[in-house]
């Protein structure tokens, strides 16, 4: 599977996840299986939690955005392909200086 | 774009979410979007969107009501299982206080203190600081919990500098920040005491640590 599709996947559906946590089918769905009164705690209780996916969401981005190209500690912040820091203009002037 | 550049920006962004999301500007914004008020410019529009319109727009008898709101009482003293959309859309958004600390806190803490960067395999891998270092950060973390669950008393010492509406409001902020920082904690003591034969740094020509299937 592509990276883009598994993205779409990964975002998409905790996007779906959080909307499906404040809807009221969800909260029925909770009084069917449970019971009114008990479904209506534990429905509460998860929606209060909404907070979870959306923190999961923002984490990802910073991991997706930020770091995913971030090299190990005392490479250069340059250029990097896959994973792995490239000559740079500055790496081929000094590549001792600037590492 | 640095990698400096876009961590600033990340941070940017949140920290302006937070000061932002409960602002009453913005509050009128979601109001305006979503018609709530006669007079909106966006009044009726959603009556017209398929789906979205039976949600947002002429919900039946029930009027403009949509079921994103909390537990909490609204300010108008409705029960805020159902109210209009749009103020229940900025109260959703304003209420995502343990979001906001939870992914500053743990991001920041992934980077700096566990250094997690891309291996040569394309994974992660982590070259996390010292012990001492970590251990403060816990001290740091457990003292913000404490700062956190002491609404009280910091809404005193706000008091003294600041407005007491302003003091009071910070101070419940911090309070429903608890959440996010004892996330935190959790967090670290995984990724300190569950998973620390993966915290050491990777030495040159080490095999990835992952497995790696055939082919």
């Amino acid at each position: 599977m592509k990276p883009w599709m598994r993205r779409v996947i990964f975002y998409g559906g905790t996007l779906v996840v959080v909307t499906i946590m404040c809807q009221n089918f969800f909260r029925e769905a909770f009084h069917t299986v449970l019971g009114e009164s008990t479904g209506e705690s534990l429905f509460k209780f998860v929606r209060t939690n909404v907070e979870a996916p959306i923190s999961i969401i923002f984490i990802a981005l910073y991991l997706d955005l930020i770091m995913a190209k971030k090299p190990p500690p005392g490479a250069a912040d340059g250029p990097v392909v896959f994973g792995m820091p490239v000559a740079s203009e500055r790496d081929e002037a000094d590549p001792v200086e600037s590492r | 774009m640095s990698l400096n550049a876009r961590r600033v920006v990340y941070a940017a962004t949140i920290v302006v979410f937070m000061f932002v999301l409960g602002w009453e500007v913005v509050y009128d914004g979601w109001r305006a979007v979503f018609g709530d008020h006669p007079g909106s410019p966006m009044e009726g529009f959603w009556d017209h969107i398929p789906v979205l319109g039976d949600r947002f727009g002429a919900n039946g008898t029930a009027g403009r009501e949509v079921d994103f709101s909390r537990i909490a009482a609204t300010a108008q003293g409705n029960t805020a299982e159902h109210e209009p959309a749009g103020e229940a859309m900025a109260r959703f958004w304003d209420l995502q206080v343990e979001t906001w600390v939870n992914a500053l806190l743990f991001v920041f803490i992934l980077d700096f203190v566990y250094r997690m960067h891309r291996g040569a395999d394309g994974g992660w891998e982590f070259a996390p600081v010292s012990t001492k270092v970590r251990a403060g950060v816990y001290a740091g973390l457990v003292l913000l919990m404490l700062v956190c669950s002491a609404e009280g008393p910091l809404r005193n010492v706000l008091e003294v500098p600041l407005p007491n509406d302003i003091a009071a409001s910070v101070a419940r902020y911090f309070r429903r920040a608890l959440e996010g920082v004892l996330a935190v904690i959790g967090l670290m003591i995984f990724m300190d005491f569950v998973r620390p034969g993966r915290l050491s740094e990777a030495r040159p020509g080490k095999r990835p640590s992952l497995p790696v299937s055939p082919g």
